[in-house]
Formats: C-alpha cells, sequence, structure tokens
C-alpha cells in the first residue's frame, strides 16, 4: 500500500480538476471572440443547426472550433516536450524556448518561408514549414546532446541552450535582413506565436502528427521515473542511458517542431507547466505526472487563447505577449522555492 | 546466516581510462556473500575507478570481472541490475517521490513495461524499508528528509533490488558521526545475516573498520616492491585481521605524518 499510497488519490483529485478546467476553458474558446454571437447560436451551430446567420456558422466552424483545438493539442504537446526536457536535462528551468529548440525550429521556418517568398498558403508549403521546423529542432537538440557529453553541468549545457538559440535568432535576422517584404512580413506575424494558423484542413494532420508523438512519450515513464534519481543510478536500474536519452530528446524535439510549424514559437508553456502540474498531483512520478502536465499544457494554453480574444472587436493578442504575463511568476516562485 | 561463497570474482583485471591513465592492474580480486569489505586509499588513488569498472559502468582495459560465474561483458544491463547494486556519495534530489516510491524505483529490474508494481513489489518495498530502519518514514517526501535519512533511503533502494553485491562509493561521506556508525552497522548486517556481498569505499576507517571483514588497499606503485608497471596504484587485499597483522595499512598514507595504530585501528598523528 505504501508504496503506491499517498499520490493516487491526490492526483486523481487533480486531474479531475484540471479536467473540468479544460471544458470550462474550451467552451469559452467557442463561445468568446472577436464577434459576438449569441450564446444560443453558437449552441445551434455546434448541433448542426446554422446560428441563424451564415458569417457566425463559419467563424464558429471555421474559426473558433479549430482555433481551440489547436490549443488544446499544443499546449499539451509543449507541456509535454518541456517536461521531457526537465526530467532529461534534470534540470527545472529546461524549455524547449530556453534550451533554444524554439529559435532553432524558427530558424528552419525562416529559411523555409524566407525562401518561398512568403506564401505558406497551400498545404505543400505547409509541409515545408513543417519539415524545416523539424529540421531546426532536431539540429539544436543534436548540438545539445554533441555539448552534454562533455559538459556534466546541466547548468552550463542551460547556458549553452541559450547561446545556441541566440545564434539560431541572430541567424533569423540576416535571413530577413537578406529577403523579400512579404516573407519578412508573414515570418513576423508567424513568430507572433498563434493558435489560429491551423484551419479545418490542417488540423486533421496536426492532430495526428500531434496526438502520435504525445502517445510515444507515454511509453517513456518507466525509464523517465529512473532518470529521477540520476542518470548512474538509472544505468544501475538497467536504463540504456544513451539510446534513452536520444528517444527523449527526439520526442521532445518532434512536440516542440510540430507546434512550432503550425502555431509559432510559443514560450514558456514548456517551462512552465511541469512545475504547475507537480505541484497540482504532488508527486514526480511520470505515470501520473505525464498525463497532468498535457492536461494542464492543454488547460493553459485554451485560457491564453481566451484571453488573447477578450478584446474583442480591437483585435486579437499575440498569444506571446501572454504567455510570459504568466510564465514569468510561475519561474520567479520556482527559483525562489528551491533555495 | 549463509555460508560464505565467492560471487564475483576479477582475473587479471586492469582499470583506468584510455589512452594512458592506469590506475591498477593485474588484478584477481574476489567478493562472496556475507563479506563487508572496504576499499581504502587516498584522495586519487581510483576507489571510484576501480568500483565504477566492477560494476560496468566504465569498460576494463584488459582481463575480466565476472559475477556470479559469468563474465561482465556477456551480461545485458538487464541481467546487471538484479546483480548489483549501487550506492554512490552525492545527495539525491527526487523531490516529489515519497520515500516508498524512491524505494520502488528499485524493483524496476523486475516491473513490467510501465512499472507497475505487483504486491510481492510492495512488500519487498516495505521489508527494504524496514532493514534500514525508515518504514515509518515511507510516506514522507524524500525533500523532507535529512541527509542521513536519505540515505539509508538509498541503501533501501539498492536492498528492494535485491542483488548479492551491493557496491557503495563513500556512502557516508555527507553524514554526521552518529549516521556514519549507523550506516556502517546496517552494511554489516546486510553482509552478515542477509549474505549479501559488501564493498564500499570509504575514508571512514575508525568506524568502518572494526565492522568490516577483508580490505582492499590501493597504495601508492612504487617499483621496488610490485612487478613494474605503467599504474599508478597497486593493490594488497587480504582480510582485516591479516593486514593489520602485516602493518599493511601504513602503506596508505607513505609520506604523510600519520601512522595506524593497531590497538585502536585508527589512524594517529606521528607528532602526538
Amino acid at each position: 500500500m505504501s508504496a503506491e499510497g499517498v499520490s493516487t488519490s491526490r492526483a486523481a483529485a487533480a486531474m479531475w480538476i484540471i479536467s473540468a478546467a479544460i471544458v470550462l476553458m474550451f467552451g469559452g474558446c467557442l463561445f468568446f471572440g472577436s464577434v459576438d454571437i449569441p450564446p444560443s447560436a453558437v449552441i445551434d451551430i455546434l448541433t448542426g443547426g446554422d446560428g441563424g446567420k451564415r458569417s457566425w456558422e463559419v467563424i464558429v466552424t471555421g474559426a473558433r472550433l479549430p482555433m481551440a483545438c489547436t490549443a488544446l493539442i499544443s499546449g499539451a504537446a509543449l507541456a509535454v516536450a518541456g517536461l521531457l526536457m526537465q526530467t532529461t536535462f534534470d534540470n527545472p528551468l529546461a524549455g524547449p524556448s530556453i534550451l533554444g529548440v524554439s529559435t532553432g525550429s524558427s530558424l528552419g521556418v525562416a529559411v523555409v518561408m524566407l525562401a518561398l517568398g512568403g506564401s505558406v498558403g497551400t498545404i505543400g508549403h505547409y509541409f515545408s514549414v513543417l519539415l524545416g521546423a523539424m529540421a531546426g529542432a532536431m539540429v539544436v537538440l543534436v548540438v545539445l546532446l554533441l555539448f552534454s557529453r562533455f559538459i556534466h553541468s546541466s547548468v552550463m549545457l542551460l547556458i549553452v541552450g541559450i547561446m545556441v538559440g541566440y545564434l539560431a535568432s541572430s541567424a533569423v535576422s540576416l535571413l530577413n535582413f537578406f529577403s523579400t517584404q512579404e516573407g519578412v512580413h508573414s515570418f513576423v506575424i508567424w513568430g507572433l506565436g498563434s493558435f489560429s494558423g491551423v484551419n479545418l484542413e490542417r488540423l486533421p494532420v496536426f492532430a495526428v502528427v500531434t496526438l502520435a508523438v504525445l502517445l510515444l512519450s507515454f511509453l517513456m515513464v518507466k525509464p523517465l521515473d529512473a532518470l529521477l534519481l540520476g542518470e548512474r543510478y538509472a544505468a544501475n536500474l538497467g536504463v540504456n542511458i544513451r539510446a534513452t536519452r536520444n528517444r527523449l530528446l527526439l520526442l521532445s524535439g518532434l512536440l516542440t517542431a510540430a507546434v512550432t510549424a503550425f502555431c509559432g514559437p510559443i514560450g514558456f508553456i514548456g517551462l512552465i507547466v511541469p512545475h504547475v502540474a507537480r505541484m497540482a498531483v504532488n508527486t514526480s512520478r511520470h505515470i501520473y505526472l505525464l498525463p497532468a502536465t498535457a492536461m494542464t499544457g492543454s488547460a493553459i494554453a485554451l485560457f491564453c487563447s481566451l484571453v488573447s480574444v477578450l478584446p474583442g472587436s480591437w483585435g486579437v493578442i499575440p498569444v506571446n505577449a501572454i504567455t510570459p504575463i504568466i510564465g514569468v511568476p510561475v519561474i520567479l516562485y520556482i527559483i525562489l522555492r528551491r533555495k | 546466516m549463509t555460508p560464505p561463497s565467492e560471487i564475483m570474482t576479477t582475473h587479471g583485471l586492469a582499470a583506468g581510462y584510455l589512452p594512458d591513465k592506469l590506475i591498477a592492474d593485474r588484478l584477481d580480486l574476489s567478493l562472496s556473500r556475507g563479506d563487508m569489505t572496504l576499499l581504502l586509499g587516498a584522495n586519487g588513488r581510483g576507489k571510484s575507478t576501480l568500483l565504477r569498472t566492477l560494476s560496468g559502468a566504465q569498460p576494463a582495459l584488459a582481463g575480466e570481472v565476472s559475477i556470479a560465474g559469468k563474465s561482465l561483458a556477456d551480461t545485458t544491463a538487464a541481467d546487471m541490475a538484479r546483480l548489483i547494486s549501487l550506492v554512490y556519495t552525492d545527495r539525491t534530489h527526487a523531490g516529489h517521490l515519497t520515500a516508498a516510491e524512491l524505494v520502488a524505483l528499485g524493483r524496476q529490474p523486475y516491473t513490467g513495461f510501465f512499472g507497475r508494481l505487483s504486491a510481492d513489489d510492495r512488500r519487498i518495498v516495505d521489508e527494504s524499508l524496514d532493514t534500514v530502519g525508515m518504514l515509518q518514514f515511507s510516506r514522507r517526501y524524500v525533500s523532507t528528509l535529512s541527509d542521513g535519512e536519505r540515505q539509508k533511503i538509498m541503501l533501501a533502494r539498492a536492498l528492494a533490488q535485491q542483488t548479492p553485491v551491493i557496491l557503495l562509493d563513500e556512502p557516508t561521506s555527507f553524514l554526521d558521526i552518529a549516521s556514519r556508525i549507523e550506516t556502517m552497522q546496517m552494511l554489516h548486517d546486510l553482509a552478515a545475516d542477509h549474505g549479501k556481498a559488501i564493498l564500499l569505499s570509504t575514508h571512514d576507517i575508525a568506524e568502518a573498520l572494526p565492522l568490516a571483514t577483508h580490505a582492499w588497499l590501493l597504495v601508492e606503485n612504487d617499483s621496488s616492491n610490485y612487478d613494474s608497471t605503467q599504474a599508478v596504484s597497486a593493490m594488497i587485499t587480504g582480510t582485516v585481521p591479516g593486514l593489520v597483522a602485516t602493518g599493511a595499512f601504513d602503506r596508505l598514507f607513505p609520506r604523510r605524518p600519520v601512522v595506524f595504530d593497531p590497538a585502536t585501528m585508527t589512524f594517529q598523528s606521528v607528532n602526538r
């Protein structure tokens, strides 16, 4: 009893609360937006009616629904990517944006977008962007992996990640300087981060790719738990450290790249959500922590998405303007409490 | 009481780092169930390197290590996890785990894909906690425990792994004197009562020596008294009384102002 004990009931309770939050936020994203649509009309549209106005139907099913789904999936993906990185690097401040992985993706996207002159409309181009993002993320992760062979201090490795991120963003700036105006424009818009870039057509691809990688991550819970003790103890428990680390970095890179390609580089979610989830379920055991992190990520991304449409007819706030407002206090709290 | 039997041996083992850092070579060592063996030596003599080589964490430069009659080179990581468990010196910070959850990680070599614990696994976790006297702490979060308590939990984790051999690399360095004595007594009991083969490197000679059965001394390799090799260290092995009788302990710290006092089994200042 004692070995399973304490955390089980607490974790279950926490996950019910997070589920409720997800439902609430998801609903919020459907009922609120830049255009005022009466709730009754939204319900009518969602249950198959036309809600009385053709434009309302387009907004609800063509914009709000895919945006809410995208936020739901992206939040989970980024948060899980952050958790995998934090466990792999044994560092609570690791995350896709901090380690330069998002920036690497951005560089990949910049290369593709600017090479294509800014026309990312067609689905073929979309795959090029996705591949660019993946390649960029992988390059950064491989660099980090190589450095991690020589650098054993995870703080130093984190600094290497930050430096690699700076190099990548400098390369992005240089690319911008030499490219066409339309290219720069679409890249800058993409860089602000938005869950609205995935329309109903692209949503299935995005959902299938991301959910598949998320499911694969769940297969890693046992070695992830072993890694909590540090690599030497994990090796003693029979974990193949090198293979496990490579797999974890590949999974976290894929998750980051998939979201970055579709939504832009979204900061802070990958960094803070694992901590929020850990506080909620009060255990580091990944069998609880991983699903809780995915769910909390969804809830927080949906919340950010909801906040981004609050100005109503005034316009939409970029997601990356909102995530730090939630993220920075959480990080400061973590740093202060670790003393 | 398990009768003493050889569980781990080395033949012509050379430990060190490529290309040219040879710590010790031509090592023919043996560990038996029921023995508590101390690995002693001044800093830099290569205690940790030897332990890593014995545990397979680092490849042997020559020779071989055999465990349970099988060469280490032919043993998979999964099998190794059931033969040797390790305890290190550094503080672990597996924060949001309870003591029982941490000890349960020691069951990983036996559990399935998702690491689910069976009733048997849970019983073994409780027994391991009980053996180190920490059963009443099982629901406490590891982050709330003292260094000494945490190290006992790490020892319980090694016990939950149910390996015949336990290797410990300076397990008591961070601990206060009471915890040091307590840990050494615990290791002695694990060897004597549970038939484990225990090898630990330590600087706490005063606490460990009276409880140990054997000692391996890593001493300076001067070519006059050892076949001339390039190795940094030479190894002297034996039972504790035997080594005391031959005055071997005095070779641990040559040219240092300390001398081994056989009566108290401690090192003393020569200037006393």
